[in-house]
């Protein structure tokens, strides 16, 4: 075995054709610089073009390439094949989410749960002839939730996402929260609603597993901790009178 | 997909668990468990007391019986899941008011090294009622 | 999967969550005083755990409003963290109203079973 020849495992499954999901292995001739979204690559143009994965920007931005690679779950194109630890790399789809083939996973339940959200600003009226001024004082609470890519890692490690399929889920109570501090959004007490329910809010119990998945480093738990403080408020001083 | 229930459970693969188990999903897993065993606990408790309200003598040997040491061992085991499920519930009380979210590592040690201190007094205080009481 | 599912009771869900740590942080003081005057307050040993030393703790009218608290309080926090536990879980979130009411129940009857339990015991020495 070559010096610089990498093992990877990746679990297949073809609903269509397999009971059951299994391991194959295949290796790889690590360069430097390689990320496992290269390595995967090389499987499918030389190896095996069967192999079945997601991608798109290859510059983690657009958050296709999700998936769990040696039992964390993280971005294939950001992920250096020599920064992986151990013989080899185990690379499989992100957990509880339907397959649709190999490392490909149905987002259909992801979406859904993000759109209860509304994730999208609504403006304020009068609306202005250009774009809505934001000082950048304003700007600096959204500076973090903005970055979300909407890979499907935090919501899919969630234990509590798992079980109740009502729960919005750290994605899209991260993507709510972004817009219930955006100063140019009108609909603050119509996002607390959403939110204000035992499949909303309180179904998080601070697991904090989201935190640990997000490749981006972002902080899901924070937002829903200052969601709850916010809708508990809310309950507490009652509603505000619309201007 | 159909997997066995224990290779759900348990295997290589499962989907149980999350993927990565770390500090604050294990606090939660001990916090579940030990508030479920308290609630058991709390009828356990309350039943031996209506004993107490029925029927002095069996009270008194019923309590004689506590004394014995696999039982204190057991009251031990009590002091230390209350202790525990009692820290790590105020940390998560402290999640609640925003403090410590993004050390909570960090909250969940200085949790368990002064739920620690108060386990060994607990011990040492055990200890000091079967010495004294005997 | 179904367009909209939500079932669930808003006032129920920050409500029981507000009380669930109000309780909480009560119930760490509360248990305090309830294991240090049981175990530790100045009471003869010999009598700590016995019919005589129950009854001698329960003269202290105070006493007994702090373990009916605490027993309020801990069925309270108990039972809403069963609620919790059973409700993450699709299977039982489904019948939440049945759940709800069973737990009243439950709770309603287990804290008169309480109160009652203690009425030999207090002021009197009726036996």
């Amino acid at each position: 075995m070559a010096a610089d020849e990498v093992t990877i495992k990746v679990q297949r499954f073809d609903p269509a054709a397999d009971s059951m999901p299994y391991w194959q292995t295949y290796k790889v001739q690590a360069k430097p610089g390689m990320t496992v979204l290269d390595a995967l690559f090389e499987i499918l143009n030389h190896q095996d073009g069967s192999l079945a994965f997601r991608f798109c920007c290859r510059a983690g931005v657009c958050g296709s390439c999700a998936m769990v690679i040696s039992g964390k779950a993280r971005l294939a194109c950001e992920t250096q094949v020599t920064a992986i630890r151990g013989d080899e790399i185990l690379l499989s789809p992100l957990p509880h989410q339907k397959i649709i083939k190999d490392l490909a996973c149905d987002y259909t339940l992801f979406f859904d749960r993000l759109k209860k959200v509304k994730p999208y600003l609504v403006g304020k009226e009068p609306y202005p002839e250009r774009e809505y001024i934001q000082s950048p004082k304003e700007r600096v609470p959204i500076n973090e939730p903005i970055d979300c890519i909407m890979c499907g890692s935090c919501t899919s490690v969630c234990s509590m996402a798992w079980w109740s399929k009502d729960y919005l889920g750290p994605a899209a109570l991260l993507k709510s929260y972004r817009f219930l501090v955006d100063t140019r959004d009108s609909i603050p007490d119509e996002r607390l609603d959403i939110i204000e329910s035992e499949d909303g809010v309180w179904r998080c119990h601070t697991q904090f597993n989201c935190v640990e998945a997000c490749p981006k480093k972002l902080n899901p738990t924070e937002a829903i901790q200052r969601q709850k403080m916010k809708v508990f408020k809310r309950k507490l001083l009652g509603r505000r009178k619309k201007k | 997909m159909k997997v066995s229930s224990f290779k759900w459970l348990f295997g290589k693969n499962s989907e149980f668990w999350p993927t990565n188990m770390k500090t604050g999903m294990w606090a939660w897993v001990g916090h579940r468990l030990t508030g479920v065993l308290l609630v058991v606990y709390v009828f356990l408790h309350l039943s031996f007391l209506s004993q107490a309200s029925l029927d002095h003598l069996s009270f008194d040997a019923l309590m004689e019986k506590m004394a014995e040491p696999l039982f204190v061992f057991f009251d031990f085991l009590l002091v230390c899941a209350v202790i525990y499920h009692a820290m790590n519930g105020l940390r998560v009380v402290l999640f609640d008011l925003g403090i410590g979210i993004r050390n909570q590592k960090l909250v969940f040690w200085i949790m368990m090294a002064i739920s620690a201190v108060m386990v060994a007094v607990g011990f040492w205080a055990i200890s000091v009622l079967i010495i004294g009481g005997d | 999967m179904p367009e909209k599912r939500i079932a669930t009771s808003k006032v129920a869900g920050t409500w029981a969550w507000a009380l669930q740590r109000l309780t909480a942080v009560l119930l760490i003081v509360l248990l305090g005083i309830h294991i240090w005057v049981d175990h530790f307050a100045d009471i003869d040993p010999e009598e700590t755990l016995t019919v005589a030393g129950v009854e001698a703790r329960l003269d202290q009218v105070l006493y007994v409003v702090v373990d009916y608290c605490l027993l309020a309080m801990v069925l309270f926090h108990g039972l809403n963290g069963a609620r919790t536990v059973m409700f993450d879980f699709d299977i039982f979130a489904k019948r939440k109203k049945t759940i709800d009411v069973a737990l009243w129940v439950l709770g309603i009857a287990t804290l008169i079973w309480g109160i009652v339990v203690l009425f030999p015991f207090i002021g009197v020495s009726g036996w």
